[in-house]
């Protein structure tokens, strides 16, 4: 088992046992270990893959299933990246800023074909090598028309609280 | 005593009917006489010939004949009445190739000329064999030598020449000319210069003014005998030759005479490419998927 895999725990465990719970001054305990747990998670984040899938919308979708082993690739729309190569994934690396309670990153794909009723699907990965799937967020009923769209919401991807132990590898060729 | 004279008797049975040649004729009406419709005027000479072999002198007459036919201004008419008196003098004197060459000449004028009915079986028979041998092209073609003109100063007029070998007698040489682009042609006559197959022809300064802009004109030449059938040429009505009328520039005097736009190849090529082009381009965007740009915001609830 890999380090990425074990590091959370291993900090967690590390954390609560050198730590344990707090005293407070009206002598209950308060624990941060929650919120410390998310947060390493969080920085374990090394980027996100973004697909657009045709059709069929998010339905048979798995959350912890990298999205390669759940559509083919004719499902996916193809669109350009940075470099205008034509891809089926756009990988961009993690730049996420908090916006109240929940950390956001934008980002736009480019030249995608006029469309409706795409699933727009992200998928977050490990810093690691090969980047190794966390989890992935699916949004159906994505429309997009000529020219420039409106900013769309993507469903968020929600990091369990177990670390979300990386199954796969999520990239996209 | 003319040595001719010994050949009259045998001059009278060939140029005679039967009943003429009986001695209805007096000397004097020797049957030289030609149908009236179908001669003009006549020559001094034509009727000092027929004069002379009326009274049998033929070596006379072929003088006095080739004496009018060497006169510049001869009329086809009266070169129509020469031939046809020096063709039958040379019969009279036994030269049946020099009758058949005066006979020639004579249907190169006249293609339906007639002898008339009172001419001698033999004559008519000679004279229907050589009309024959002209049906059938057997003759010299007409030759025509000419330098195409390629542009020409407006307000002036043109005046073209060219050489024309073996013109039929009673054939014309003419210069046919229009505007580019107008429907009929205009015509002038080609006229005789100095030597018998010179010719001119004027385009009168009218027809070709000077314009601010160039502008072509469409000829061509034709030589064609007396039935209009065309015997020569250069260019026809419907593949002309052209030349350019230049411009006349801003300051009065006329100026060089650029092709027209249109007759220069680049224009051709360029104008190609770029219709391919916007043919291409059309053809793309209309089988290219529109497209657009879609920002997403990734969420991650910690």
């Amino acid at each position: 088992m890999s380090r990425d895999r074990w590091l959370p725990i291993v900090l967690s465990a590390a954390c609560a046992l050198s730590c344990g719970a707090e005293q407070g001054a009206d002598g209950e305990a308060t624990a941060s270990f929650d919120l410390y747990v998310s947060r390493v998670v969080i920085e374990q984040i090394g980027g996100f893959q973004l697909s657009l899938r045709r059709s069929g919308g998010c339905s048979g979708i798995s959350r912890t299933t990298c999205l390669h082993e759940q559509v083919q690739p004719s499902e996916l729309v193809t669109f350009t990246n940075a470099q205008g190569n034509k891809v089926r994934a756009l990988r961009v690396d993690s730049e996420l800023t908090q916006e109240g309670g929940i950390y956001t990153q934008d980002v736009t794909l480019r030249n995608v074909p006029v469309g409706r009723d795409y699933a727009l699907v992200v998928e977050a990965y490990t810093r690691a090598d090969p980047p190794l799937l966390l989890n992935l967020s699916c949004t159906p009923g994505i429309e997009v028309r000529r020219g420039a769209n409106v900013l769309r919401n993507a469903q968020p991807i929600d990091l369990p609280e177990d670390a979300a132990l990386p199954r796969c590898a999520p990239r996209i060729d | 005593m003319p040595r001719s004279l010994g050949l009259v008797p045998l001059a009278l049975l060939l140029a005679a009917s039967p009943a003429q040649a009986a001695g209805v004729w007096p000397l004097g009406h020797f049957p030289v006489d030609a149908p009236l419709a179908q001669l003009g005027p006549r020559s001094a000479e034509a009727q000092e010939a027929e004069r002379l072999m009326g009274e049998g002198e033929f070596d006379r007459a072929v003088r006095v004949l080739q004496r009018g036919l060497n006169q510049p201004d001869v009329t086809d008419d009266e070169l129509v009445e020469l031939y046809r008196l020096m063709g039958l003098a040379q019969l009279y004197l036994g030269n049946e190739d020099r009758a058949r060459e005066a006979y020639e000449k004579l249907l190169q004028a006249r293609p339906d000329y007639e002898l008339p009915r009172s001419t001698a079986p033999k004559i008519r028979e000679l004279y229907g064999r050589i009309r024959e041998d002209i049906r059938k092209r057997r003759v010299r073609p007409v030759t025509i030598h000419f330098e195409p003109v390629r542009e020409h100063l407006g307000g002036e007029p043109l005046e073209v020449e060219t050489r024309v070998e073996d013109l039929a007698l009673g054939a014309r040489a003419k210069l046919y000319y229009r505007r580019a682009g107008a429907q009929a042609y205009s015509s002038v006559d080609f006229v005789r210069e100095k030597s018998r197959e010179d010719f001119r022809a004027t385009i009168p300064a009218y027809e070709l003014p000077a314009e601010a802009r160039p502008y072509d004109i469409e000829y061509y030449l034709e030589v064609a005998d007396a039935a209009q059938r065309r015997l020569a040429g250069r260019g026809d009505p419907f593949n002309p030759l052209y030349f350019t009328v230049r411009a006349v520039t801003e300051r009065g005097a006329v100026g060089e005479a650029p092709d027209a736009w249109y007759r220069k190849p680049w224009v051709w090529v360029v104008g190609g490419v770029v219709v391919a082009g916007a043919a291409g381009g059309i053809a793309y965007a209309a089988t290219r998927q529109p497209t657009g740009d879609l920002p997403v915001k990734i969420r991650v609830n910690p």
